[in-house]
């Protein structure tokens, strides 16, 4: 098989994904291929929507499709860490002698849906950090080593202040993805109804697993990138913090902190799985303005004046867009 | 070249991913994938509409320029003289293979200098004359076409002569005598209508001989008109070009003159000569009292008539003037250092000489021998 018969597979294969997850979540596109470039580039994805949106069950389905293990934590105030990564616990043996074991946790699988995260309290939140960020869990001074890919898929809801703790920065930052769930247009409605409540839901067919994934993953890594498009990508990222030379008016007056590195890798690396979902083998500026706002809308903090004044970050970030040059 | 055609950076990454020598499995698929698109780079996109447009509009343009020249053919085309020595050349040529078809061998004068026509118009087309050179030739045929003319019309004065001696039976002592009078006068296709008429008449061989001489004299006559025209038409040509380029550098140098003049003296010969010009024929008064005054046809005709209505004088016309002008340019020119006021005399002096020379009037009594004299100086 040629390189480029594998890449023309791999870009099949990943269409399929899609296309199966479409079968199950009506409408949502730009989400569905938000958490499939995140997929791709191995990236967690933060959902931030109103219940009833299909949040859950756009992962759930994503589980299924890419025949991973998933698994399912819902968040609440009294969650504690160690229901998430697992507890050691006194065993008995046949002998009488009592032992610990430890009890993996939910979070041993590979597509991890963490819904309502935002309910948890932040040490039951933190519990993620070392998951999330190096794909291993540390329990009693024994650190344990997560199955790959591993995904963190998580919910939140903007509203429900009441009873929720926000994210911490570090941890919000560990999400390569921030995507917005919006309402579904009334056709879409529609047609939800008529899947959900009139017919039966279809069976989705598995279609990628692990080592699939991560050889498709190794591919989208190696996709190349100008120089002045990395550039680009990295003035965007600049012009986001209120005391570089490349800030707009708005970012110096309204943000506080702006993206962290993290977010010049998450737009060069999302850039590249959009290239790629594209069918090209190298990486545009359009790519990367269109991957802009997911990557760094939850990099962004406002100030007192931006938060008093409800400033939205989406449009902090396209007036970023709009003031950095190509050149 | 990315940003020009929306290639979406595949060029310019393909070529720093190459040149750099960075490869991976994507990189010569990359480099595929930016030849494919700029293969298929339409030229529209290469080449900007406007620009296509533009030309397009230049094309109609040039279509409608053609359209109008075609349907509507400048009126002065047919005044006007061939442009060049080359067009020139061949009108000549085909004016003389006009003659040569019409003409039969038996006029051997008119068809040998026919050829020579011809060969002149040749070596004119195909640029081996210079424009003085071919001036030169018309002259020296025209001359010979006038001798051959002369030897051919005293040929035939002298047999009309022999017929009035009593070589033919009866002869039309009227006719006769009205084709002397057109010899004379040079009417050569009347006194070839009228040998043909006695031709007709019988008179046989003789008659037919008569008449081919008449035929001959008409050919020569045409040949030498057309030669004549052409020659001019070359001079005009020549001149006109000449004068137009000397006009244009006398203009300017006259005005720096001017300009000089002004600062130093406070006035000039030339506003003299215009004083001189203006109190002159310009507003009407008479140089010769008693006389009529003159008068102004157009911008260049002017004549004198006398109490009665009759024409006495004409304006001077006087050719030389560029020629004076150059000489007196090629002075004020000279390597020896005579000042700028010495050539703006100079300059204003040779103007105000042609303006007077151009002026003047030459009484019509004098037209014949003022004729004569400039005749008498044409090179032979």
């Amino acid at each position: 098989m040629t390189d480029l018969e594998k890449v023309e597979r791999f870009q099949e294969e990943v269409e399929k994904v899609v296309s199966e997850v479409k079968k199950i979540i009506v409408g949502q596109e730009e989400v569905i291929e938000g958490v499939i470039l995140a997929i791709l580039c191995n990236g967690h994805v933060l959902l931030e929507g109103v219940p009833g949106l299909g949040k859950t069950l756009l992962v759930k389905s994503l589980g299924q499709v890419l025949n991973l293990r998933y698994s399912r934590i819902q968040f609440t105030p009294d969650l504690m860490p160690a229901d998430i990564v697992g507890t050691n616990i006194i065993m008995q043996g046949e002998n009488g002698k009592r032992f610990f074991k430890f009890q993996k946790g939910p979070i041993f699988a590979q597509i991890i849906l963490a819904d309502e995260i935002n309910r948890a309290t932040p040490k039951t939140q933190s519990a993620l950090l070392e998951a999330m960020q190096e794909q291993k869990v540390t329990v009693a001074g024994i650190t344990r080593e997560l199955e790959l890919p591993f995904f963190v898929l998580a919910t939140q809801n903007p509203i429900e202040m009441e009873g929720t703790y926000p994210l911490p920065e570090a941890q919000v930052d560990r999400f390569f993805f921030k995507l917005k769930v919006g309402y579904p247009s009334p056709a879409e409605l529609r047609e939800i109804v008529n899947r959900t409540i009139v017919r039966q839901l279809p069976t989705l067919n598995k279609v990628l697993d692990g080592d699939e994934l991560g050889r498709i993953q190794a591919l989208v890594r190696k996709v190349p990138v100008a120089s002045h498009v990395l550039d680009y990508a990295t003035r965007l990222v600049l012009a986001t913090q209120p005391r570089s030379p490349f800030a707009t008016e708005k970012v110096k007056k309204y943000v506080r902190y702006g993206s962290s590195p993290r977010g010049a890798q998450t737009l060069i690396a999302a850039a590249k799985a959009r290239a790629f979902r594209k069918g090209r083998f190298n990486v545009s500026f359009t790519d990367v303005r269109e991957v802009a706002l997911p990557s760094l809308r939850h990099r962004i903090l406002l100030n007192f004046e931006g938060e008093t004044e409800g400033v939205d970050v989406d449009e902090l970030i396209e007036d970023v867009i709009q003031s950095v040059s190509e050149r | 070249m990315d940003e020009a055609l929306s290639l979406q950076e595949r060029v310019s990454t393909a070529w720093e991913y190459r040149s750099e020598g960075r490869s991976n499995e994507l990189v010569p698929l990359l480099i595929k994938d930016a030849v494919r698109c700029l293969q298929e780079v339409k030229p529209s996109k290469v080449f900007p509409h406007q620009w296509l447009k533009r030309g397009r509009y230049v094309a109609y343009l040039l279509i409608g320029i053609f359209l109008v020249s075609y349907l509507f053919p400048s009126p002065f085309e047919d005044a006007a003289p061939p442009s060049s020595l080359r067009e020139e050349g061949r009108s000549l040529m085909r004016s003389a293979e006009r003659l040569m078809e019409k003409r039969p061998e038996a006029l051997r004068r008119a068809s040998s200098l026919a050829r020579q026509m011809r060969q002149l118009g040749e070596e004119m087309y195909q640029r081996e004359l210079e424009e003085e050179q071919a001036l030169q030739a018309y002259s020296s045929l025209e001359s010979k076409i006038t001798q051959e003319l002369k030897m051919t019309q005293a040929e035939l004065l002298e047999r009309l002569k022999s017929l009035e001696k009593g070589k033919w039976e009866s002869v039309d002592e009227e006719k006769l005598s009205q084709i002397k009078e057109a010899l004379q006068k040079e009417e050569y296709g009347k006194a070839k209508d009228l040998l043909e008429q006695m031709s007709k008449e019988g008179k046989g061989k003789e008659g037919e001989e008569l008449l081919s001489y008449a035929k001959e004299l008409e050919s020569l006559s045409k040949m030498r008109k057309l030669v004549r025209e052409g020659r001019q038409r070359l001079k005009e040509g020549s001149g006109k070009e000449k004068e137009e380029k000397l006009a244009r550098m006398t203009k300017s140098e006259e005005e720096s003159a001017l300009k000089g003049d002004e600062k130093n003296e406070g006035h000039s010969l030339a506003q003299e000569e215009g004083f001189e010009l203006g109190q002159g024929l310009a507003e009407g008064s008479s140089p010769f009292p008693g006389r009529s005054p003159s008068f102004r046809v157009g911008e260049e005709e002017e004549f004198e008539v006398d109490e009665e209505g009759r024409l006495v004088k004409v304006k001077g016309q006087l050719e030389q003037g560029s020629f004076l002008m150059s000489l007196l340019r090629d002075i004020s020119r000279s390597p020896e250092k005579g000042g700028s006021s010495t050539k703006q005399a100079l300059i204003s002096y040779g103007e105000m000489m042609i303006n007077k020379l151009a002026g003047e009037k030459i009484p019509l009594s004098y037209k014949e021998q003022v004729k004569r004299y400039f005749s008498s100086l044409e090179p032979k």
